[in-house]
């Protein structure tokens, strides 16, 4: 193996397959994908650095199951080549659904592991404000979850705020650790200048989700907000009871320490103006500030309030007393739960949502219930009543509510149902615009008032420089999630305009999504490789203990929970990409931005060596492998492998060595149920199981044979020998295997007269056949060779071809022709070799004439020829077919399709077959 | 070489018993003499020994043939077998045409007649199709010396490693992430019970 990896001449692609062959012997083009591996082969040392912080572990097919692997794995320390692989089945679909790309299952199996500030890194590398999306985020990632499809979705956003939480009270040593999110760098990362300022309006999420970005490239940007406090609507929108105000300080504080510039009560009035003030680029991110009012009688009475600016002012500190208010707030969202709970916490006032029908959050909507809020839905509102100037409610009408079609609730009014709902305040929560007093009054920004700012998919204005990012842009709100990913587009955005296109490109993944069916679910979760404990969901503190204040509703989970709910993952890509790898790996050498590749090589001659596919005995029951201690031979191997699962030891399941050992020939071979054939390398290979238990394991060996095929040379002397040692043989068929309490029952019948037809012992090793390999069809057709019944390749003659092909140029050796041994194995491969030297050290080849050619006169280039030639040999050019002479294969399909008989066949033509039939005809 | 005027030799091959037991080759040969054509049609025990080529080789010299139909066994046999004859004896290898009057007659019909009757057509087709053959020429070309193997367990290795120690290309595809297969699984092998690695 190892020359193989050092011999100037020998290309190894590995995770490679075929895709197409092409071309004809001596000249054939073949089309290989190589599957990327992730780590960079040349530059990997296989010092194991990658692999011991890989939290990700899978069944190890190397192993055959024995063990487990991490993601990052190598099959073993003397593989050539030698350097680590990374096994990605796909992108989880929670980081698929989420707009802000966050790795979340990668996150939640570094949580599983109990390492949380590892988690912590993976959660920041693409949100700069874990606290506020473990609190307040919609969470599509669970909507997409794959354990969904089986019980409920991962808790991911509880398992995300135990993971901010986590941080908070460690920060002072996060301080100290360096940033695994960008590898190499200290927690403060430090950035080569690139002397470019860039105008940030706003500090919410949008904005400083850019700012962080710019400021990390190197860019110096400076954010202006309006308030006394930055956040924007994480501040000013969503009140403490939700997302306290010192875990936001801390992620923006944490924004700024890295020298992101906010001017606070900076309003700023005309923002393309900013380009001329030296800046280079503007961003502007000033979010949706303003609820909007219905026109309906009285909705201008000073008794109306705006939700926005209702709770901006209550967040800001402004002291507002509610007490004895009867409280009606418009609106079916989340901003109205938070205007209803925020109002109940000002002296407990009765508060009534009154709307068609709520969309939000369920987990919100009930512990606004519990706090007394009453939703008042199935209504629809016509005008607010007053008497003596003062509010005294709203008139409604009842009505039908449907579903929603198009972002809209289908509702039908009844008439005759007018009543009133009894109210002295109402506060409008129906919906948000923008405002756009950042532009100066002739502005010649295209805006789209009230739906946002149109741009390009740059996320350009018209004005060259100046940029749009989060619910302004599109002009509506939506959730911080949303604003994360509209930052960072905006950022490398910017940083392409600013490097004149050069900069970071957009993201892709390249990945089908790894949604797990229900199958594959269950697998897991029976095999154990996932908890099988339901959802743990979130608790909150009791509503009399939170109504008059604004503590933090929800509770955090505890460590055991966190660990418990992450143990439901059932991490669907495999690897998460938690980038754990990339930051421990000292030579750089891993690279998760890698993608397939299509290689190209042209070749004389091809050799077929693929092998074969051990016999799977699950569907051979009477052979007992669903009991534990009944394994195949090839599992022996790795057990007494010094480098395999146990180190060398043979083991039962209980641990302890077997004292008495039976191995069964000719499991799924020389048998009409599974395979006719010999698969000739197991009685050879039983009897060395034999020595190898006899000699290290010190048990009874039982042999359990039907004929003793010690063809080989030495080979009879080694069953000799094995007899010699004084292992048992039995002659006879296997009929069952049962389990016993402590023992296994191995049965048989025709044992040779009064001899024993069973035994009892502690372990069964089957004696597996071979089987063609599961792709051997799909690859028996790519290559143009055939199969014999069997399901092998077939050799062009038993005799006189055995390593040729009717394919001239393929060869065949090794298993994948038919079941054979190690020593018969190497002796066609040499066999093998031998004729592709010798074909393709010829120099040249002699191709048969016998090809299509184009009378040219009668060409109209109509192209019918070229679209059924199997082969792609023709190709219409002025007018006129042409043919590649050293693809076509002659198979006259062209011939036959040309409508004005301008294709013919060389040593085929129309006389020359016609005269044939004639003659075959008299 | 005139190509206007075809001189056809016709050969019926007995293969031993094998077509002549249900094939009556002289009643076939007989009735292919009679042909427009063909100057000489002979029924002969083995056409592809070497005495059968020298059959056609000294009749081509003789009697001046130009087109020769042989008619006995599959062309995936000895059609290059027979091409190379004629053309050691002068004449352009696509001069040529088989009948198969084994596989597809005599292997296949058990009765006599109807087998003789199918033989007769069969070896009349290429009688009527030789008339117009041209000299066709193969067409030589450089071959690739570098070889492509396809998985990389011992055979591969051992094929590998063997072609690219007499200094060719070689490419080897693996579809796992390293080489070795099956046999970087095992222990000791038989029968020498050595280290598999």
């Amino acid at each position: 193996m190892v020359s193989v990896g050092r011999h100037e001449n020998i290309e190894l692609l590995t995770l490679s397959e075929i895709e197409e062959l092409s071309g004809y012997v001596g000249n054939f083009k073949a089309t290989i994908r190589q599957k990327a591996r992730y780590v960079q082969e040349d530059m990997c040392t296989g010092c194991e650095a990658c692999t011991q912080v890989c939290p990700i572990e899978v069944l190890n097919p190397f192993e055959l199951g024995l063990a487990m692997r991490h993601a990052t794995y190598r099959n073993s320390a003397q593989s050539t080549p030698n350097a680590f692989a990374i096994q990605k089945t796909g992108i989880a679909p929670c980081r698929d659904a989420c707009p802000a790309d966050q790795r979340a299952m990668g996150y939640i199996s570094l949580v599983k592991k109990h390492r949380f500030a590892d988690a912590y890194w993976t959660i920041r590398r693409e949100n700069p404000f874990p606290s506020v999306c473990g609190r307040v985020c919609n969470h599509v990632c669970e909507d997409a979850c794959s354990r969904g499809e089986y019980d409920e979705p991962v808790n991911i956003v509880a398992i995300k705020r135990f993971v901010a939480d986590w941080a908070y009270q460690h920060r002072d040593e996060l301080d100290q650790m360096p940033d695994k999110s960008i590898p190499g760098t200290p927690f403060i990362h430090k950035h080569q200048p690139t002397g470019k300022k860039v105008a940030i309006i706003g500090s919410g999420p949008a904005g400083l989700t850019a700012a962080l970005d710019l400021v990390r490239l190197g860019h110096k940007p400076v954010v202006y907000e309006q308030f006394s406090e930055p956040g924007g609507m994480m501040r000013v929108g969503i009140p403490p009871h939700r997302l306290p105000y010192d875990r936001l300080a801390w992620e923006i504080d944490l924004i700024r320490r890295e020298g992101v510039e906010i001017h606070l009560n900076h309003r700023v009035s005309n923002a393309p103006g900013l380009l001329n003030k030296g800046f280079d680029a503007v961003l502007i991110a000033a979010g949706v500030h303003n609820a909007v009012k219905l026109p309906i009688d009285n909705s201008d009475h000073p008794g109306n309030w705006l939700s926005t600016e209702f709770l901006r002012k209550v967040l800001l500190g402004e002291r507002i007393d509610l007490s004895g208010r009867h409280v009606i707030v418009l609106g079916a969202g989340d901003v109205a739960l938070d205007v209803a709970r925020t109002a109940i916490r000002l002296g407990q006032p009765k508060v009534q949502i009154l709307c068609r029908g709520m969309r939000c959050s369920e987990h919100e909507l009930k512990a606004a219930e519990e706090e007394g809020v009453r939703i008042l839905s199935s209504r629809v509102f016509k005008k607010v009543v007053t008497a003596d100037e003062k509010i005294i409610g709203i008139r409604c009408l009842d009505a039908e509510v449907g579903g929603i079609v198009d972002g809209r609730r289908i509702v039908r009014e009844k008439p005759g149902t007018e009543h009133l709902v009894e109210g002295d305040l109402i506060i409008w929560a129906l919906g948000q615009k923008g405002d756009y007093d950042f532009l100066p009054e002739e502005t010649p920004i295209v805006s789209q008032n009230p739906t946002g700012i149109q741009t390009n998919n740059e996320m350009m204005t018209n004005i060259d420089g100046v940029f749009v990012a989060g619910d302004i842009r599109q002009g509506w709100t939506s959730f911080v999630v949303n604003a994360i990913d509209e930052g960072h587009h905006a950022a490398r955005a910017i940083d392409r305009y600013l490097n004149a296109g050069a900069g970071i490109p957009e993201p892709s993944h390249g990945m089908p999504v790894a949604k797990l069916t229900r199958e594959e679910i269950e697998l897991k979760i029976t095999a154990g490789r996932a908890s099988n404990q339901p959802r743990i969901k979130i608790s909150s503190i009791p509503p009399e203990e939170r109504i008059n204040n604004f503590k933090e509703v929800d509770l955090t989970l505890t460590e055991d929970q966190v660990v418990a709910e992450a143990s439901r993952c059932l991490e669907c890509g495999v690897c998460g990409e938690c980038m754990e790898c990339v930051a421990a790996c000292e030579k750089g050498a891993i690279d998760h931005t890698m993608r397939d590749r299509i290689i190209d090589v042209n070749i004389g001659a091809v050799i077929v060596t693929t092998g074969f596919k051990d016999f799977d005995p699950r569907i051979a029951p009477e052979y007992g492998y669903q009991y534990p201690n009944v394994i195949t031979a090839l599992e022996f191997e790795r057990m007494i492998n010094p480098s395999g699962p146990t180190g060398g030891k043979v083991v039962m399941k209980n641990g302890r060595r077997p004292r008495k050992v039976a191995i069964i020939h000719c499991v799924g071979s020389r048998d009409d149920k599974y395979h006719q054939y010999c698969s000739r390398a197991c009685c050879m290979y039983s009897l060395k199981t034999a020595q190898l238990v006899h000699e290290y394991v010190e048990a009874e060996v039982h042999e359990i044979y039907r004929d003793m095929r010690t063809f080989g040379k030495g080979y009879e002397e080694f069953f000799n020998r094995t007899k010699q040692e004084g292992v048992h043989f039995h002659h006879g068929r296997v009929k069952s295997i049962t389990r016993e309490e402590g023992y296994l029952h191995v049965s048989w019948d025709e044992a040779f007269f009064q001899q024993p037809d069973h035994v009892d012992v502690d372990m069964v090793i089957l004696a597996t056949g071979m089987e063609p390999q599961q792709d051997a069809a799909r690859l028996a057709a790519t290559l143009g060779i055939s199969r014999s019944n069997d399901g092998f390749f077939l050799e062009l003659h038993p005799k006189l071809g055995p390593v040729e092909t009717r394919s001239e140029g393929i060869f065949l050796a090794g298993a994948c022709q038919s079941p054979k041994d190690i020593p018969d194995t190497v002796a066609q491969a040499g066999g093998a070799a031998a004729a592709a030297l010798s074909l393709i050290d010829q120099g040249t080849v002699k191709l048969d004439p016998a090809i299509a050619q184009v009378q040219e006169a009668l060409c109209a280039g109509c192209g019918q020829c070229a679209t059924v030639c199997p082969y792609g040999a023709i190709w219409i050019e002025n007018g006129i077919a042409h043919i590649d002479e050293y693809n076509c294969k002659g198979c006259g399909t062209c011939a036959a399709t040309c409508p004005n008989k301008a294709m013919t066949l060389i040593h085929f033509d129309d006389k020359q077959l016609i005269s044939e039939l004639v003659g075959a005809l008299s | 070489m005139n190509r206007s005027k075809p001189r056809i030799g016709a050969y019926i091959c007995r293969c031993g018993t094998n077509i002549a037991a249900t094939v009556d080759v002289e009643e076939v040969a007989k009735k292919i003499g009679f042909l427009p054509g063909v100057v000489i049609a002979r029924d002969y025990t083995y056409m592809c020994s070497d005495p059968g080529q020298n059959l056609i080789k000294s009749d081509i010299k003789e009697h001046n043939l130009n087109r020769i139909v042989v008619a006995s066994c599959s062309p995936l046999m000895h059609e290059a077998t027979f091409r190379h004859a004629i053309e050691e004896a002068g004449l352009n290898p696509f001069y040529f045409q088989m009948a198969n009057i084994r596989e597809q007659c005599s292997w296949v019909i058990k009765d006599k007649a109807l087998a003789t009757e199918k033989a007769i057509k069969m070896t009349t087709a290429a009688v009527q199709r030789i008339r117009y053959h041209r000299p066709e020429k193969m067409r030589p070309i450089d071959i690739t010396p570098a070889v492509l193997v396809i998985g990389g367990g011992i055979a591969g290795i051992e094929a590998s490693l063997k072609i690219a120690d007499a200094g060719k290309q070689v490419y080897l595809v693996e579809r796992e992430s390293s080489i070795g297969g099956h046999m970087a699984q095992l222990y000791k092998t038989f029968p020498t019970l050595d280290c598999s690695a």
